[in-house]
């Protein structure tokens, strides 16, 4: 029988899986594009030897095309190359903020799949917490994904880092169909062992069409 | 030939399409799928090349959608994933001839095009 640690140990790389396979299929339509406008630029050329004039603004909007797809890709390496490092130590000192700007980035793509546009809104001061960066990651992700199934109309998911007192909280809003089961469908599997990894509660709110994920300011 | 590429990646679709005219092939783009059911009132279309991950509706949904509106219409999947366990999975649904990874080299997929309109010349 596979026992609490296993099944979270699995849960884990399965979401790193699944975050890194997003990533490389972002980066490989970079590619894509870069490898269209490269040929495109071949093609004018080849037109040019048999006697089309080639037009310089025309090259030049080329090669923008191209440098903006570069700066592109470069940011969707450097979030892949955070995210990556966030397994780094079990506990650690997190910037809510920053880290709820990187799942955007990490999210925006399986979301926007759904017809969901992905926001963040940040907290007028910073809330800094101890915890396990990439289990937070994990259990957000499965906030944000049970979310999705939550919005019918609405087309807009909001992240939301706030400061509570003596511990944090974690506002995933946007939701307009709540059912009742919602929070009972986020913890059951791995959601439950998560939760009790970052000794946090989660909590449905459905007044404002929320999911809220409680959290000490330490767990350590 | 007439074709119609869908792609959410208007950069990429915009500018295949430009290559595509530029080798004499009357190429019409959109970047959804509600979009490319609009291209059908335009006119008919001998092949539809379509990206299967796109937002809301993706490329193995929109080929039905289309396929219900021009009986005819033949279809090319394209996309981003490159792996092994993947192909398999997209090709069980549409046969590795109607299938092409990105980065897209131009003359595969037109020699596929062609080839799929006109199958009798095998």
């Amino acid at each position: 029988m596979t026992n609490g640690t296993e099944k979270t140990g699995y849960a884990n790389i399965q979401f790193f899986g699944k975050m890194v396979a997003s990533l490389s299929h972002e980066i490989k339509n970079v590619f894509a594009i870069i490898h269209e406008n490269a040929g495109l630029l071949e093609d004018l050329i080849v037109l040019s030897e048999k006697g089309m004039p080639l037009d310089p603004e025309r090259l030049k909007g080329l090669s923008k095309r191209m440098r903006d797809q570069i700066i592109r890709g470069n940011k969707i390496v450097q979030n892949m190359n955070r995210f990556a490092h966030s397994a780094d130590e079990p506990i650690e000192n997190i910037d809510l903020n920053q880290t709820l700007q990187l799942l955007r980035h990490l999210f925006e793509r399986p979301v926007a799949m759904k017809g969901i546009v992905l926001e963040t809104k940040d907290s007028e001061n910073e809330v800094t917490i101890r915890t396990n960066p990439f289990v937070l990651e994990n259990m957000l992700w499965l906030c944000v994904n049970a979310a999705m199934d939550s919005m019918t109309v609405s087309k807009k998911m909001v992240l939301a880092g706030e400061e509570a007192g003596d511990s944090a909280r974690i506002r995933v809003s946007g939701l307009d169909a709540m059912p009742e089961t919602l929070e009972a469908n986020i913890k059951r599997g791995t959601g439950e062992m998560l939760l009790k990894e970052l000794n946090g509660t989660l909590t449905v709110d459905s007044k404002t069409g929320a999911l809220i994920l409680n959290l000490p300011k330490s767990i350590s | 030939m007439r074709v119609l590429l869908v792609d959410d990646e208007v950069e990429f679709v915009s500018t295949l399409a430009e290559r595509l005219a530029i080798r004499g092939i009357e190429a019409t783009y959109a970047t959804t799928s509600a979009e490319a059911l609009s291209c059908l009132e335009s006119g008919d279309f001998d092949v539809a090349v379509l990206d299967v991950k796109m937002p809301k509706v993706g490329g193995l949904t929109l080929k039905k959608e289309l396929e219900a509106r021009r009986p005819g219409m033949k279809f090319i999947f394209l996309t981003g994933y490159g792996s092994e366990h993947d192909f398999k999975a997209i090709s069980e649904h549409v046969g590795t001839d109607y299938y092409l990874v990105k980065p897209v080299d131009i003359d595969a997929l037109i020699a596929k095009m062609e080839k799929i309109i006109k199958p009798e010349r095998e």
